[in-house]
């Protein structure tokens, strides 16, 4: 009798210890902001556009974490080079790093600099419960996956967006091109001499033409017109009809239409002469609106619009960005810096990143988000990037392949001799010559 | 007493015109360099619209300050300049007080085999540098600290004031010192009461170049520093934007970095010389 | 040990009590008897200190292939990279040549026109510290700003230099855009930029003038142009051929202008070797090709520092 008393007590405490004590000891397990408080933290990134508003949130991160970083913002060249400075030299002490993956992926993630995140995803109390992976947009997921490995959480893109002077359009009667043959006959129409002095004053359209850095633009024209990067078997095929179509259309145009020096056109040259009214035009990111727009910095302020970019016989292929937050694979912070990533990245994160506007976020729930309306302003770009991004965006800009820089600048040899008028079909020859040349010693240097 | 007038009025007419033709060759000469100069100052003080704006803005925009603003405060310029200033200063400071006695020792005792091995220091590339540096810098725990970036700007220092002080040793007759010398003078007495003092413009050179090529040197600063120690150059960079390139901030931190430049050449002049004199020190 | 037996020995002083003063008394002497080793060691180990890691390892990486990798170690491949640059890339011979042409012109402006700025300004006149002032701001400006502001300024639509050309009817050229004038161009910011520092290093050597020669030579009646061509020049040449030896090595290894204005091209019309090896390793990721040209770089300018310290050594017995 007795003993079935003890029994009975016995369970009802120990049911009792497993009610109070079990939850503490699952809780234990659990995600915890404040669980690496006291660590510090080196994070660099480069100038895009959410990097204000990544800076002003770190103190609330610090707040939230007990965590402190370290934050450093620099041009893209000089962050590469540091980046590079120190991941060669094996002593690194970064901690989380901006890494954009069509330039940046395949070098990093063989050279084992990335660390790879799947595993902290699924880990519950690494992870914050409702970050939701699977809200990030499919484009954004798998730009920042390589080898089946995730080696990055998207922080946003940047689709190209096709920019044009609405007030020229109207007054010359040219319609919104919707494909590369439109294109060229506006641009050929709209370059004018203006003031009758026998000198071009408006030209048709620019863009970059400064070899390696004008590869991304002519992406686009390379897919649209079916051309690629690398075959099925990962042979390139830079010389095939298609490429040296695509090849002929885009020196041609900055030949006859563009103005002149092309070809030492990076961006900033493209962007002030828009600015000052002299193209008719031309292809920027979404996040440039504001600066066309804005009276002190563009005479052209008031007629500007813009569209999605034309499209070639195999469709509309606007090159998209990709940005993603990686972990540094010897950073002695790992769990730290996931926090960050993680607090960056998330559903409130993402809203935070959107401040500055213009450019589209990774996330599908923060798009359809009352609360950023207001900032998503004008409505109309914010739709057309999306629509960009959804339907024809090209995250794959850049040939899969290590030396990608390298590679880049033997195609924009043959963009820039397209420019100058030289023979097109020589020039792709010779970059596709020398693509399989360095190709094939990165496949032997990785067979090692 | 006619004819005397008569002259003294030609020789003064003359010496007019001479100045006067001079001052126009050294206008030619510096105003290309001034004009460049010019250019960047004053696109500082114009909206971007302004700057790019062709014909250019030579004279006729409207001014504003915002560009000047947004150099100062979008980033910590002034902890940038405070920066600047200890690494460049005391980096010179090194450079002249290593390669002083260094030349004095090279121009008396004819030692052409140290002179050419301080030239050597500036054969390596800085490509070669970076990362072996980089490493040993960590390991020592250096990296985003004073001290390294001053050794660091040590690398680009020294040669020049070396091999600048050498000449200015070597036209400083000897007697001097070996006056001291039998006078019961020691060497290093003689050498710095009685030598030095009379290198003292060469030193304004000096010390002046050194801290040109150490205010203006970037790449070591950005392999080895952070964001405690990051330099001047590198808020210029700061204008260099995803979407466009702030051409009115970026003309404006540049303005703003070579004021100090200015400051200390005009500083050490007048520590060193009360206005440079003309003509030798000798005779 | 008396370092010349031609100077008389320090005379003796007095005994002093104290045993301090004794010692530094011991020390000074000890400097003054090793002057010529002590005053120049401090400089000598800092710089070797300095140099030896980054010079050993680039060595090393020379015969390797690598490639930044953490997870790749350098390969040990003998010779490979070196028969490679020399027999199978003419883009290096290229880039050599550039180098040369790039060098050359520009030090050789900067060296005849910072003497004759230099000779025009070394007399008083109002405003003359001024003057030297302002030569300095060229190259105090941040090369790499100062590189992009000229780059607005040789825009071929939208640029002063352009503008300039058109007033005093000069045709309009691409300037950056084409392969031949991209290099003129460049070549003119060098200058620019660095003919300053000649006119500094030549004012400095003008001060240290002997006076006594120019006074004979105007009792002898000589012409201004003969005490310049007779007088002022040689006794200018030590210090021209310093600005000559720095310039030059600096002109070899320039970087920040051509990478920024250019980047190499346009088509590695204006790629110098320095810019090449910087590709190489920054952007090809090919640590053991990019250091073996780093060494062949690095023994271009060792031959050029022999060439001009034996012209400078000539001078030391003037």
């Amino acid at each position: 009798m007795k003993s079935k008393r003890v029994v009975i007590v016995l369970t009802i405490v120990g049911l009792f210890m497993a009610t109070t004590l079990l939850p503490n000891a699952i809780a234990a397990d659990t995600f915890n902001w404040k669980k690496c408080e006291g660590t510090k933290l080196r994070f660099v990134m480069h100038k895009i556009p959410p990097s204000k508003a990544v800076l002003e949130t770190l103190p609330k991160f610090e707040e939230k974490t007990g965590i402190k970083v370290d934050a450093e913002i620099l041009p893209e060249s000089q962050f590469r080079q540091k980046v590079l400075i120190q991941f060669a030299s094996g002593k690194s002490d970064i901690d989380v790093y901006l890494t954009m993956p069509a330039n940046d992926a395949v070098k990093y993630y063989t050279s084992g600099w990335y660390e790879p995140l799947g595993n902290y995803l699924n880990d519950p109390s690494k992870t914050e419960p409702g970050y939701d992976y699977e809200d990030f947009a499919k484009s954004a997921r798998e730009g920042c996956t390589i080898d089946n490995t995730i080696i990055g959480m998207p922080c946003g893109f940047s689709p190209a967006i096709f920019y044009y002077r609405k007030d020229l359009f109207e007054k010359y009667n040219v319609a919104i091109p919707q494909t590369f043959d439109d294109l060229e006959a506006a641009a050929k129409k709209l370059t004018l001499d203006t003031d009758g002095d026998g000198k071009i004053d408006i030209y048709g359209w620019s863009n970059r033409g400064k070899g390696r850095v004008a590869t991304s633009v002519f992406s686009m024209f390379l897919f649209g017109y079916g051309g690629r990067f690398l075959d099925d078997d990962g042979n390139p095929v830079i010389n095939s009809p298609e490429a040296v179509q695509a090849l002929d259309l885009y020196g041609r145009l900055l030949r006859l239409y563009g103005p002149p020096g092309s070809t030492n056109f990076n961006f900033y040259e493209v962007y002030s002469l828009f600015q000052q009214g002299k193209v008719a035009m031309c292809t920027a990111g979404a996040s440039t609106h504001k600066v066309f727009v804005d009276p002190e910095k563009s005479k052209i302020w008031d007629t500007v619009d813009y569209a999605i970019m034309p499209g070639g016989p195999n469709g509309r292929h606007s090159f998209v960005v990709v940005w993603g937050f990686s972990v540094y694979s010897g950073s002695k912070n790992k769990d730290a810096a996931w926090l960050l990533v993680q607090y960056l990245t998330d559903k409130s994160g993402m809203k935070t990143l959107l401040k500055d506007g213009g450019v589209t976020v990774a996330r599908s729930s923060t798009w359809k988000d009352p609360d950023i309306a207001p900032i998503t302003k004008p409505k109309k770009l914010f739709d057309l990037s999306l629509e960009t991004v959804e339907k024809h965006g090209n995250p794959y800009w850049n040939p899969p392949a290590i030396s990608v820089t390298e590679l880049r600048d033997a195609l924009g040899a043959a963009i820039v001799a397209s420019i100058l008028g030289e023979d097109v079909k020589k020039a792709a020859d010779k970059a596709q010559a020398e693509w399989v040349r360095i190709l094939k010693e990165e496949r032997a240097e990785m067979k090692k | 007493m006619v004819i005397l007038r008569k002259e003294r009025l030609s020789t003064n007419l003359s010496r007019v015109f001479r100045s006067a033709f001079w001052y126009a060759v050294i206008a030619f000469f510096t105003l290309p360099f001034v004009f460049v100069i010019y250019w960047m100052f004053s696109n500082g003080f114009k909206n971007v619209v302004d700057i790019t704006s062709y014909p250019p803005k030579l004279f006729s925009f409207t001014p504003t300050l915002k560009n000047y603003e947004h150099a100062l405060f979008s980033v910590p310029f002034f902890k940038y300049l405070l920066n600047s200033c200890i690494v460049s200063i005391f980096a010179t400071l090194g450079g002249v007080g290593l390669g002083i006695p260094a030349a004095y020792s090279i121009a008396r005792f004819r030692q052409m085999r140290i002179a050419f091995a301080v030239l050597c220091a500036r054969v390596i590339p800085f490509v070669s540098i970076l990362i072996p540096w980089f490493m040993l810098f960590r390991t020592l725990g250096l990296t985003d600290t004073y001290i390294g970036l001053i050794l660091s700007h040590l690398l680009v220092t020294t040669p020049i004031s070396t091999w600048l002080m050498i000449g200015f040793f070597e036209d400083i007759p000897r007697e001097l010192e070996e006056a001291a010398w039998i006078d019961g003078s020691s060497k290093i007495k003689a050498f710095w009461v009685i030598v030095l003092p009379l290198t003292k413009p060469g030193l304004v050179t000096t010390s002046i170049l050194a801290f040109i090529f150490s205010w203006n040197n970037f790449i070591f600063s950005l392999a080895l520093g952070g964001n405690n120690t990051n330099t001047l150059p590198v808020s210029v960079f700061n204008f260099m934007y995803f979407e466009e390139i702030d051409w009115g901030g970026l003309s404006a931190a540049a303005s703003l970095i070579t004021i100090p430049v200015l400051v200390f050449a005009l500083l050490i002049q007048e520590y060193f010389v009360k206005g440079l004199t003309m003509g030798g020190m000798k005779g | 040990m008396a370092l010349n037996v031609a100077y008389p020995q320090e005379k003796s002083r007095p005994v002093e009590g104290r045993r301090s003063s004794e010692l530094t008394r011991q020390f000074v002497e000890f400097i003054d008897r090793n002057l010529k080793i002590v005053f120049p060691v401090p400089l000598l180990v800092t710089l070797f200190l300095l140099i030896i890691f980054p010079l050993i390892y680039t060595a090393y990486l020379s015969f390797h292939t690598w490639g930044l990798s953490a997870n790749r170690k350098p390969d040990f491949v003998w010779f490979t990279n070196y028969v490679r640059i020399f027999f199978h890339d003419p883009r290096f011979w290229h880039s050599v040549l550039i180098t040369m042409y790039y060098s050359f012109l520009a030090v050789g402006t900067e060296i005849v026109l910072g003497t004759a700025i230099a000779l025009v300004l070394n007399r008083k006149f109002a405003g003359m510290k001024i003057v030297r002032s302002i030569f300095i701001l060229p190259m105090a400006a941040t090369p790499a700003a100062i590189s992009l502001i000229w780059t607005m300024m040789f825009h071929p639509d939208i640029g002063v230099v352009n503008y300039l050309m058109t007033r005093f009817h000069l045709p309009a050229l691409v300037w950056l855009g084409h392969p031949r004038s991209a290099l003129f161009a460049i070549v003119m910011v060098d200058v620019w930029m660095f003919t300053p520092f000649v006119v500094l290093v030549v004012l400095a050597g003008l001060h240290a003038l002997p006076r006594e020669p120019y006074e004979a030579a105007m009792v002898d009646g000589a012409s201004p142009g003969q005490t310049l061509w007779y007088l002022t020049l040689p006794f200018l040449k030590p210090t021209i051929i310093v600005a000559l030896i720095f310039r030059l090595v600096q002109a070899l290894k320039t970087f920040d202008i051509i990478f920024i204005m250019t980047e190499g091209g346009p088509a590695n019309a204006t790629e110098t070797l320095n810019l090449y090896t910087f590709k190489r390793m920054f952007m090809y990721y090919k640590g053991g090709y990019s250091s073996a040209l780093a060494l062949i770089l690095l023994s271009v300018v060792l031959v050029v520092n022999i060439i001009l310290i034996r012209l400078r050594k000539r001078e030391w017995s003037y």
